[in-house]
């Protein structure tokens, strides 16, 4: 059973399996409900309008709807409830039949609201522990990644430290944490409804300018209200990243990640189950099809930062950033599931490039300003001439302060003061100011990543499977990232995959129209209506 | 493997080409310089350098350059293979990354629309009957690769910049393919040479080192001049998946009784 199939690992491992073993017993997909959209409808909409099915559209063409519906069942559920939140009868049989539960669900976001992070990621893998105990045989292959190694420098093996801060703090116990977590969460939300932070909140909702004069009654309350679900949110944001920070790592994704693999090595201990930690995971190179990447939650957002005007990069340079392939991941993923259902697999797998084939920041950071310099190359006009002149550097955090961002913004920022005794109806600069804003807050986000901490991440156990493979299978199920081609990648696959299915949504415009096809899981009915839905070329990134 | 995957190995066998492949069938060294292009040494270097990475490191270079353009009228005079070595030294520091890059932009837009379309007629049509035909060119090889690629040549002969940890050490690589003489023009007009017999396929390359301006050699002076050493060159030919492979160039050492 696979959960998380909606999300950019997820599709690619379905789809990949369902190219390189087509004769597999059966996938069951636990998809969410989302609001009046059932399980069925998401992942329909899903195959109809995602371009990772397209390899499987190709090969079955009108005949795909039927291999589906032989390889693939779809069930309702929630991982977050009590017994996945599947139907009675649906989970004693999934009980039963279970050979194997790939969670490759969690919140990627790395500083999500507290209660977001701790439900997909903590109680969520907690709930599936708990399911895979009362399964008969099934094992589990749990999705978390190598950054819960958190604030710390050199070689990262692949052993599950239970109870683990990278801070080395002392007598730390991920379940006491966990439910502390848990309990700052019930008091926040009982002290958001209190009379003081209501009183605060009213009060703003009265300064509004624009709202002020005409605020009163249910209006003001429905204000009230919508400031307290912000106010909500951002204190439990603000309280998860600084516990995280405390704790020695970066963020609230880190951290609740690790606290999940602790969670599932004392609760699941005795079961066969294998925690997998990919690195940044991103482009592929070969399936589901070349060039295929999704989302803004990894690299993107920087490394179209380094295709602006934006110069002087404060990066670690001979930190090593591990990216790794989506298909790279999937090959593994396979590997390590087979050997959960041989029952020959060792508890923690790194799926990472730092060791078996670095990529340091210098030569990553030159590269992406190389496939936008080529990009750029390709276009006519005075814009293009001159971003291909503005190469990013590495810089060390002091001058990136001196002249970057930062700098530029206090510059700004004076000019403005200069000017506010001027009557001008707008504030001069004021979107230079707000972009400067965001980058700054863009390489904060990042830097963990790109200037503090230089992880070698091992990546042992996965190869020594792929070693183990028949010849005659390496060519669909080997892994192998030390054949990898930076230069190419980089140049010719990552980048321009970015730019044609993510760098579109970070400007705000449509992603390329597709032609649209429509697809139903179940039988048709006898009179052979199906469910049409239209594409526009977007949506389905949501989904 | 498809993908950027498994390239090292495939580059290991296309390197790796040894005896066989010297007696293989008609094989042509055919110079770019005049016939194909009028590429001089000093102004792909002076691309590479305005392309440098940061805004200071582009006017040293070019700096540079205008020193060595100064100085090259008697260097050249006095040696061409060192005039050769040292308009290459400005490229000291500069990634092979980039060079790379640079190198196909630089043929794609410099180059490319300068092609002679007498030449590369006169090129395809000997591909096509067959023949390998190993280019031979002063340029470095991150230009050449991409020309080789483009005509569809599988072979190519040409300065190869020395790294290390991916950076340029501003050193050639021996061998070193000088600039044609100045009197070149006078002397004979440039044209292919057929080399039928490649068990001396070695000694080729060495007399492209005595003589590269012409081909003036005949197949019984080669064999006077018999080497115990063997250059290989590197193919271009596309990689499976239809996307065209980074060139690298390689050499290796054959054992004398090979070829």
């Amino acid at each position: 059973m696979l959960i998380g199939v909606t999300g950019f690992i997820g599709k690619v491992w379905l789809v990949n399996l369902l190219m390189d073993l087509p004769e597999i017993g059966r996938i069951y997909l636990l998809i969410r409900r989302q609001k009046s959209n059932p399980a069925d409808g998401r992942f329909e909409k899903l195959v109809e309008e995602s371009p990772v099915f397209d390899p499987l559209y190709k090969r079955y063409g009108a005949g795909l709807a039927r291999f589906l519906r032989e390889r693939v069942e779809v069930v309702e559920g929630d991982v977050s409830q009590p017994d996945l939140g599947l139907a009675p009868d649906v989970s004693e049989a999934l009980r039963k039949n279970l050979d194997l539960i790939v969670n490759s669900s969690g919140l990627t976001d790395f500083n999500p609201d507290l209660r977001d992070a701790l439900l997909t990621n903590v109680d969520a893998a907690v709930s599936i522990v708990e399911f895979v105990r009362r399964s008969d045989h099934a094992g589990l292959l749990h999705l978390s990644t190598c950054y819960v190694a958190g604030a710390r420098d050199g070689r990262v093996g692949e052993t599950l430290r239970p109870n683990y801060t990278p801070a080395g703090v002392a007598n730390f116990d991920a379940d006491a944490e966990w439910r502390s977590l848990h309990e700052l969460v019930t008091r926040v939300t009982e002290q958001a409804e209190s009379s003081e932070v209501t009183a605060e909140l009213r009060q703003q909702a009265l300064q509004k300018e624009h709202a002020s004069k005409d605020l009163k009654g249910a209006a003001l309350e429905n204000q009230v209200r919508k400031n307290r679900v912000r106010w909500l949110r951002n204190y439990l944001t603000e309280a998860g990243k600084k516990r995280a920070n405390e704790l020695g790592w970066p963020n609230t994704y880190t951290l609740t990640k690790s606290l999940a693999e602790s969670l599932i090595h004392k609760y699941g201990a005795g079961l066969p189950i294998a925690m997998v930690r990919p690195s940044i995971v991103e482009t592929s190179v070969e399936k589901p099809f070349l060039g295929w990447n999704e989302g803004i939650n990894t690299s993107a957002a920087l490394s179209y930062l380094l295709g602006t005007y934006f110069r002087q990069l404060p990066s670690n340079e001979r930190k090593r950033l591990d990216v790794i392939p989506v298909d790279a991941v999937c090959r593994g993923m396979t590997l390590i599931a087979a050997a959960i259902i041989e029952r020959r697999n060792a508890q923690i797998y790194q799926l990472a490039t730092s060791v078996s084939n670095p990529c340091d920041m210098r030569r990553s950071i030159e590269l992406t300003s190389l496939a936008h310099r080529k990009h750029y190359r390709a276009l006519e006009g005075l814009e293009s001439w001159l971003r291909l002149r503005f190469d990013a550097i590495p810089v060390s955090k002091q001058r990136y302060e001196r002249m970057s961002a930062p700098a530029q913004k206090a510059i700004i920022k004076s000019i403005q003061r200069i000017m506010s005794p001027l009557p001008l109806r707008k504030m001069p600069l004021a979107r230079a100011e707000r972009s400067l804003e965001k980058v700054e807050k863009l390489i904060e986000l990042f830097e963990p990543f790109i200037l503090l901490n230089e992880h070698d991440f091992v990546a042992e156990n996965v190869e020594k499977l792929a070693y183990a493979l028949v010849p005659e299978e390496r060519a669909d199920f080997g892994y192998d990232t030390r054949g990898i081609d930076w230069w190419e990648y980089w140049i010719n696959i990552h980048i321009p995959a970015l730019r044609r299915w993510t760098y579109p949504l970070i400007e705000g415009r449509p992603l390329e129209a597709r032609p649209s096809r429509s697809f139903q899981l179940a039988e048709a009915e006898s009179n052979g209506d199906t469910i049409k839905t239209g594409t526009n070329g977007a949506t389905w990134r949501y989904s | 493997m498809g993908g950027p995957y498994g390239w090292a190995k495939q580059d290991l066998n296309q390197s790796n080409h040894n005896s066989s492949d010297c007696g293989a069938a008609a094989r042509v060294y055919w110079r770019v310089e005049g016939s194909l292009l009028e590429l001089t040494t000093v102004r792909p270097i002076a691309f590479f350098t305005w392309n440098g990475q940061t805004f200071i490191e582009r006017w040293m270079r070019r700096g540079l350059v205008l020193v060595m353009a100064l100085l090259r009228p008697f260097l050249y005079a006095t040696n061409r293979v060192f005039a050769t070595r040292v308009v290459h030294t400005v490229l000291r520091g500069i990634s092979r990354d980039r060079l790379d890059l640079l190198g196909e932009e630089y043929f794609q837009y410099k180059l490319k629309p300068q092609l002679k379309a007498a030449g590369v007629k006169e090129l395809r049509r000997l591909i096509d009957s067959g023949v390998e035909v190993v280019l031979v060119s002063q340029g470095l090889d991150q230009v050449m690769g991409p020309l080789a690629r483009h005509l569809g040549a599988k072979w190519v002969i040409a300065n190869r910049l020395e790294f290390r940890d991916g950076m340029a050490t501003g050193r050639l690589l021996d061998p070193v393919i000088r600039p044609r003489g100045v009197l070149r023009g006078s002397l004979a007009r440039v044209r292919m040479e057929r080399v039928l017999q490649n068990n001396w396929f070695g000694t080729w390359v060495w007399m492209f080192r005595a003589c590269p301006g012409r081909m003036r050699w005949s197949p019984r002076s080669l064999l006077r001049r018999g080497t115990s050493r063997c250059w290989s060159v590197r193919s271009c030919t596309s990689m499976a998946g239809q996307r065209q492979r980074r060139f690298r160039f390689a050499r290796r050492w054959q054992g004398s009784g090979s070829c």
